[in-house]
């Protein structure tokens, strides 16, 4: 990929940039744009990736001063891409027939995910699937379960990446003494790589 | 207390970083590894929605964690009312017969849903003209697969396989998806010859994913041992590693 390594995480540039630093700015718009190609660029045909990047980093340049402070711009970001990807091929749907590629056929039920990210997050169905989920997940693994309800209780609560972080391995340590910060981020990453395995079987089974 | 566990690999860092727990020395390594391994990227794409959703309302799933935490599982509550005195006599009778009658087929509800026979990933190639009786038959099966008719699709590789060369360039394959779709129709039993076949096959991605499902069929028939013994053989493997440990660990905490 087209990108030097950084020394300064994504959201350090883009509260310098909202405070008015063009450099900044101009310089979060380039690391954005070189993540947003290379994943247009397996979604959909070489020739339209660079114009769906150019809409989505429209709306995340129109937007991205009103994001909370703490919550992070690239996994944001990335969810105004599958947007726009997803209206894109919900507009070509309606202009012809699929022309979707044969290893792509897969990922079509993911291009149906269109609309507005914020009425997205508001929609209860989705809230009540992640709930089932959620649930599902601390049934079957019980570390799990406790794992989501301690950072999600931290998260709450509210606060810096290290007191929300620090608080959710307090509330782990109280049963489990021995774990260590890495330890808890390797758990957690698993943890979540089953949730995400339930909500895909959720979905295949609601069509 | 000093963390003195090795530094994780970035891609283990992934969840931490979407949630935002992550200091900035370990954001920009994860971003750095974003930007150098597109499949970590991919990954952070496709849970991008799910991410904003936890992130949008944290307490209210902290509760639905918590709520089922709290919820003794159904196993549990069977042995409490058992234990209560005036139905445990009858109550004991009453399984033991049960359990006369009912086994081996009646497994254990834990183990089978911990099983995810979920379908295998698969792509359906260009059939050329004049291809062999297999091919074409392998073709036809594969079709029924993805269109998720699984009786049809196993009976399809079936004949495929039975029509086959012995050097036939599909057959282990053709073992995997016949396994499979066995598997999905709810006949595990009926699978594991097929998938045992192809947990023998040269080819790292056909035998790692047989062993798999060989676990899922095990876990289905309620034998936690057998699962046990595929998922072990399946601890290196770089596809299913993670789930393996996972399911591993699950099966350690069942009762």
């Amino acid at each position: 990929m087209d990108r030097a390594p950084v020394n300064e995480p994504l959201d350090a540039l883009r509260l310098r940039a909202a405070h008015g630093d063009s450099g900044a700015e101009a310089a979060l718009f380039v690391d954005l744009r070189v993540r947003f190609l290379t994943l247009a660029k397996r979604r959909v045909q070489p020739d339209h990736a660079e114009d769906v990047v150019q809409e989505a980093l429209g709306v995340v340049l129109r937007k991205y001063r009103d994001l909370p402070g703490d919550r992070g711009l690239l996994v944001w970001s990335l969810t105004v891409l599958r947007n726009v990807i997803g209206n894109h091929y919900q507009s070509r749907r309606r202009d012809a027939d699929q022309t979707v590629q044969v290893d792509d056929w897969h990922r079509v039920p993911e291009a149906r995910l269109a609309g507005d990210p914020v009425g997205q997050l508001m929609d209860e169905q989705a809230a009540a699937t992640m709930e089932q989920a959620i649930a599902e997940l601390a049934r079957t693994a019980p570390r799990c379960g406790n794992i989501f309800a301690n950072l999600l209780s931290s998260l709450e609560q509210g606060g810096g990446p290290r007191e929300v972080s620090s608080r959710a391995l307090a509330m782990m340590q109280a049963d489990t003494p021995d774990l260590t910060r890495n330890s808890f981020y390797v758990a957690l990453h698993r943890c979540r790589a089953r949730l995400r395995a339930i909500l895909d079987r959720t979905e295949v089974a609601h069509g | 207390m000093a963390d003195r566990t090795p530094p994780p690999r970035s891609a283990d860092l992934l969840a931490a970083y979407e949630l935002g727990l992550l200091d900035a020395d370990d954001r920009v390594r994860v971003e750095n590894a974003l930007a150098e391994q597109p499949d970590l990227l991919d990954d952070l794409y496709d849970a991008a929605p799910e991410t904003q959703l936890l992130l949008a309302d944290p307490g209210r799933f902290a509760g639905a964690a918590r709520a089922a935490l709290d919820t003794p599982p159904r196993w549990r509550t069977w042995l409490d009312t058992l234990s209560r005195p005036r139905v445990l006599a009858p109550v004991a009778l009453a399984a033991a017969l049960a359990a006369v009658m009912l086994w081996p087929d009646g497994a254990p509800r834990y183990l089978t849903e911990l099983a995810d026979p979920r379908p295998l990933p698969a792509i359906q190639l260009e059939l050329r003209s004049g291809a062999a009786e297999a091919d074409a038959g392998y073709h036809q099966a594969m079709a029924a697969y993805i269109d998720g008719r699984w009786h049809e699709a196993a009976a399809g590789f079936a004949t495929a396989l039975a029509a086959a060369e012995p050097a036939w360039g599909h057959r282990d394959q053709a073992h995997l998806y016949a396994g499979s779709s066995l598997l999905l129709a709810e006949r595990p039993l009926d699978a594991l010859a097929s998938l045992q076949a192809a947990a023998a096959s040269p080819l790292p991605p056909v035998r790692e994913q047989a062993r798999w499902q060989l676990a899922q069929a095990h876990l289905l028939m309620g034998q936690a041992d057998a699962a046990r013994e595929h998922l072990d053989a399946l601890r290196g493997s770089p596809v299913f590693g993670d789930r393996v440990t996972d399911l591993l660990d699950t099966l350690g905490s069942a009762p």
